[in-house]
């Protein structure tokens, strides 16, 4: 598995996006290559009775939902994961 | 052109725990019941049924026209939650404008027993089921307190400024015998009460309920009817990819208010989706009332005195399902044709907007319906 979350990059122009789509939403093309954003600033936090719960800048540009560890204070760069170590960042179906 | 108005509304009383007999269809047809009543008409009048609901599943708009007797030449359903009631009134409003049908029921509402308002949203999309209820997340109250929490930091709020919304919203629900929460709130009881997602509390977040709304469009109404001047609709306007303080409602109420030949300074009466604080706060900017931007000062100069969410809004009456779409219309219709009983207002148009439909981050679709008491 490699690291961070991998997000679409369209190929036509490299607009980043990220719950991947089948079309790019800046240029609506139709081919990706993928990046993976292995880090991000954690923006705004707050503490739900399921998780905590926070907005994070990835550094690919998109801004996810994540599920954060108990340790993360926003304002302060985030490991970004699709498991267990660091901010949780559920990357659905292939 | 054949001339369109709403002539009936009707609403099934909210109800925060139902009896068990109580299912999306029964408060659909007791909605859509009461709202007939209220025009003079019956069932058999009916010739079009525009229906938007969660729970009404296995069954559609048409098994719904079979269960209540209707004889139709136009139908649809609609699945906007939030923007579903102004979508539909658009559509009834054309379809009996173009002549296809007379006389036009719009329905919105949901039943909740224990258990099925978790399966709605954590099962709400894909993009929920695939990238929010794995973190886990259960439903839209966490995102919108970190939209809440932009909303906080780029205008300067303390949680007592949205507390102003939440207690007023309960002085008008006072009046509303139908809204679930009637007893005075107080600033002190707002600020004290349960965290559910910091900066949210209790009471910046709807009772979730079982009911429903109904109007009645029909062709050719006499005194008393409610004109629709003029509406519009966003969609998607910025992919998610935005902070969302800023809804779709902005970027279309310029030319809606043009062809409604009217202002925001004209309205007598404003219903935005109220979801949370933070959205009416953003809606009540995005259609032009606070013209300064600063919605602190708006909160502590033009709140107060401004008809909005007469009925107390979801966050005081409750928040049906995709009824919530069409219950500011419901108020709306009620005040501007004089049946608001102790919570009336001398109104002659009402500005009500729909809001809803989180995709991944926030709400994706806004829309605004101008009304006018004819």
């Amino acid at each position: 598995m490699s690291e961070g979350i991998p997000m679409r990059d369209c190929l036509r122009c490299h607009h980043v996006h990220f719950p991947p789509r089948p079309v790019c939403p800046r240029c609506h093309g139709t081919e990706f290559g993928t990046v993976h954003a292995a880090h991000g600033l954690l923006e705004e936090l707050t503490e739900a009775r399921e998780a905590r719960i926070g907005s994070v800048r990835s550094e690919a540009g998109p801004l996810v939902v994540a599920a954060l560890p108990a340790d993360a204070e926003p304002g302060t760069r985030v490991r970004l994961s699709t498991g267990t170590d660091g901010a949780y960042v559920p990357a659905g179906v292939a | 052109m054949t001339e369109a108005g709403i002539t009936g509304s009707g609403e099934s009383p909210y109800r925060r725990h139902p009896g068990a007999d109580t299912t999306t269809e029964s408060v659909l047809t007791d909605a859509a019941a009461r709202a007939l009543r209220d025009a003079g008409r019956g069932f058999a009048d009916v010739d079009g049924l525009a229906v938007a609901s969660f729970t009404l599943a296995p069954d559609h708009a048409v098994d719904l026209a079979w269960r209540l007797g209707l004889r139709l030449r136009w139908i649809m359903e609609d699945t906007n939650g939030g923007g579903s009631g102004i979508n539909m009134l658009g559509h009834a409003v054309r379809a009996v404008a173009a002549g296809e049908c007379r006389t036009v029921l719009v329905l919105a509402g949901d039943a909740f027993p224990p258990g099925r308002f978790h399966e709605l949203v954590t099962g709400y999309n894909r993009a929920t089921t695939e990238h929010l209820a794995p973190l886990p997340l259960n439903g839209p109250n966490a995102l919108f307190a970190l939209l809440t929490q932009r909303q906080l930091r780029r205008h300067g709020l303390e949680r007592a400024d949205y507390g102003a919304i939440a207690v007023r919203q309960r002085s008008w629900a006072a009046h509303n015998p139908g809204a679930v929460y009637r007893a005075p709130l107080t600033i002190e009881e707002y600020l004290a009460a349960t965290p559910v997602a910091p900066p949210l509390h209790r009471y910046d977040c709807v009772p979730v309920v079982t009911g429903a709304d109904a109007l009645l469009v029909e062709a050719d109404p006499g005194p008393g009817a409610v004109r629709v001047r003029a509406m519009g609709t966003s969609v998607n306007p910025d992919d998610q990819e935005g902070d969302g303080l800023v809804t779709g409602i902005a970027g279309i109420a310029p030319e809606v208010w043009e062809r409604a030949g009217c202002g925001p300074g004209d309205l007598d009466l404003v219903q935005v989706y109220d979801d949370y604080p933070a959205m009416v706060l953003a809606q009540l900017a995005d259609l032009g009332l606070v013209p300064d931007g600063d919605l602190r000062r708006f909160l502590h100069t033009r709140w107060e005195s401004l008809p909005c969410n007469t009925s107390g809004g979801q966050l005081s009456a409750g928040q049906a399902g995709a009824g919530g779409g069409l219950h500011g219309l419901v108020e709306a219709v009620r005040q501007l044709r004089g049946q608001a009983g102790q919570r009336q207002v001398e109104a002659r148009l009402a500005a009500v907007t729909g809001y809803g439909m989180v995709l991944y981050r926030y709400g994706a679709l806004g829309n605004l319906a101008v009304l006018e008491a004819v």
